[in-house]
């Protein structure tokens, strides 16, 4: 049996439930969890060189969020024709949870996906603003700026929350070095100054789409 | 009260996650799936592993001319012929055909294949530069398009090709304009070029689709690389001389709708966005073996210090060789290809927070973005450096423990 049939084996017996919970902030369903931590783990190991024993569980929650993010257009056209085939998905879970978590469910629901990427990985992965970026593969700026409109429309549905800290907040704006634009997409423009109106179009479907998902 | 955010999604994950799949169940349908992907398509692997980790994509076509340096600098491995093209921008004027082809194979690693791959051709000619050519043609020069509202990049993470084809390699098309588009778009173009002209290309598939981008926000697409030589005019195929080879793409955009940025987010000139655009970009490069088959690149040399892969590197104490700090994307470009010729991993690093920026103990001014190779400690560092006699930036070794790392 090749050894990374092992280092698999004993990820998923260890920490399935823990990437699943990861996955199921991002998804808001069990089962799609579930889908996006499998693919994760076929992505990862399915690589010419499989990550270093004990470092396998980073590479599957930043596969993770990757999927997550590219596949969001494709979820976007289900939705759009899911009414015509049958009833909405139900998100698991929900029925037994407190109503706590229905109402955190419910305003997460209400982010756009990397909206909502940025507060799962701010506030339940514990990363910082420029591991998030990273992550995200954008800058520093944008996740800011993510935070910053997530945190509205959460307080907005949840009540007040514990204020921003003062390295999320979008306190500064400086145009694009050439070489951050290798790395990730700054805002050309500056960023919003602090009280600016947060969402910068009601129409505006996502930050990210996905052109022709394979 | 305010509501504990970190508490709540705790709470959340732990009830999303209550019911789940048994592990069993999980490890036995994903190891079914592994295998076959393994089975499949265990060359191309590597090629996509070789692009990925070259991230240029503004607007510089990479000329690197290093390489015989390097050679002269390393009389025991064989000189690695990079890129000599056009510049970086709109061509204008055509660069002189290159009468051979120039690339001589670099030491690589044993490509793992389940099968014997075919031997090549003895004497594989590339397209010539065409001037009549047109990019993405066969034999065209490959042109920039720095000014477009739409720049190109490869996505770090994309996904792995399959066999015959490499396909699925993701591509991420940034908003730049300070307009939400919503456009019609076809899947990019993805050529292979070396010494200024395109000598690997693709028919498409003509797959479109519409996005809706805000600004500043990210599209991604996939598209396929070629993995043998293109003919001018002809159909007919010729394998791939062992070296180098960008990776650029192309791809078109039919804006259906624009919708300025709220005035709050406007800081910067508003620039019109035309109704039909084409992007092109330098997006990364592709390092073939002497079988002719995308390949990892070189390896290290014998004796050399090892590595550390960085990826775990930066939470713990380790020294950093830094051939380049991002001032543009030529440089980082260039730096990357000029470390992975070498054999180590010239993957850009973020810098900042894990690892630290190294500028001021450089020197430099702050920088977001780096080339270099991570070692254990210093002995190592300067080992590498004294073994490879490369032009670095210097030696910088981070804290034992990164903050928030």
């Amino acid at each position: 049996m090749p050894d990374w049939h092992d280092e698999l084996s004993t990820l998923v017996h260890e920490r399935h439930k823990a990437l699943v919970g990861y996955a199921y902030l991002l998804t808001g369903r069990t089962k799609e969890a579930e889908d996006l931590v499998q693919d994760a783990l076929v992505k990862t190991y399915t690589r010419k060189s499989t990550p270093e024993p004990g470092g396998a569980e980073a590479y599957v929650r930043r596969a993770i969020l990757t999927i997550y993010l590219d596949g969001y257009r494709r979820r976007q056209r289900w939705s759009g024709i899911r009414h015509l085939v049958g009833s909405p998905e139900q998100t698991g879970g929900h029925e037994s949870s407190t109503a706590d978590h229905v109402d955190v469910a419910t305003a997460l629901d209400a982010l756009t996906p990397r909206q909502r990427s940025a507060i799962v990985l701010r506030y339940f992965e514990d990363l910082t603003v420029p591991q998030i970026a990273e992550q995200m593969g954008c800058s520093v700026g944008t996740v800011k700026r993510h935070i910053f409109d997530a945190h509205a429309t959460l307080q907005g549905r949840l009540g007040e929350l514990t204020p921003l800290e003062p390295d999320e907040t979008v306190d500064r704006f400086r145009p694009p070095s050439p070489a951050e634009s290798l790395m990730s997409a700054p805002r050309p423009s500056e960023d919003p100054p602090p009280g600016a109106p947060p969402s910068p179009s009601p129409s505006a479907p996502n930050p990210t789409t996905s052109g022709s998902p394979s | 009260m305010s509501h504990d955010l970190r508490r709540s999604l705790a709470d959340l994950a732990r009830a999303g996650s209550a019911e789940t799949t048994p592990p069993t169940e999980v490890v036995r349908t994903t190891s079914e799936i592994v295998d076959r992907r393994r089975r499949r398509r265990p060359v191309m692997i590597a090629s996509v592993t070789a692009v990925s980790i070259l991230t240029a994509g503004a607007a510089a076509a990479a000329v690197y001319s290093a390489t015989q340096d390097d050679a002269s600098v390393f009389p025991d491995r064989p000189p690695v012929t990079q890129t000599a093209g056009p510049t970086p921008t709109v061509t204008t004027e055509a660069p002189e055909p290159s009468p051979e082809p120039s690339v001589e194979a670099p030491p690589t690693e044993p490509v793992e294949t389940d099968e014997p791959a075919p031997p090549a051709p003895a004497a594989p000619t590339l397209a010539q530069l065409d001037p009549a050519a047109t990019f993405p043609q066969c034999g065209a020069a490959p042109v920039a398009t720095p000014g477009s509202p739409v720049g190109l990049s490869l996505e770090r993470q994309s996904a792995g090709p399959s066999d015959g084809a490499v396909d699925g390699i993701d591509v991420r098309a940034v908003n730049r304009s300070v307009m939400q588009l919503t456009a019609e778009v076809a899947d990019p173009t993805l050529v292979l070029v070396q010494d200024g002209r395109v000598v690997g290309s693709l028919a498409q598939p003509g797959t479109t689709s519409v996005v809706s981008p805000l600004t500043n926000s990210i599209s991604m697409f996939s598209g396929d690389i070629a993995t043998s030589g293109c003919v001018p005019g002809a159909d007919a195929t010729v394998a791939l001389p062992g070296g180098y080879y960008e990776v650029w793409a192309q791809q078109s955009w039919t804006v259906l709708d624009k919708v300025l940025e709220p005035q709050e987010y406007l800081r910067g000139p508003v620039t019109e966005v035309p109704d039909a655009f084409t992007a092109s970009d330098l997006v990364g490069g592709l390092w073939v073996g002497e079988g002719g088959q995308p390949s990892t690149g070189p390896a290290p040399a014998e004796g050399w210090p090892a590595p550390v892969e960085w990826s775990y590197a930066f939470p713990g104490g380790v020294a950093i060789v830094w051939f380049a700090l991002g001032d543009t994307p030529q440089e980082v470009h260039d730096a990357t290809v000029a470390v992975e010729s070498l054999g180590y991993d010239g993957r850009p690093i973020l810098v900042g927070h894990c690892p630290a920026d190294p500028s001021a103990a450089l020197g430099r001014d702050p920088s977001t973005l780096g080339v270099g190779v991570v070692f254990a400690d210093r002995a190592s560092a300067e080992s590498f450096v004294a073994l490879s006699g490369a032009s670095v930036l210097g030696i910088v070794e981070t804290e034992p423990t990164c903050p928030g790392g």
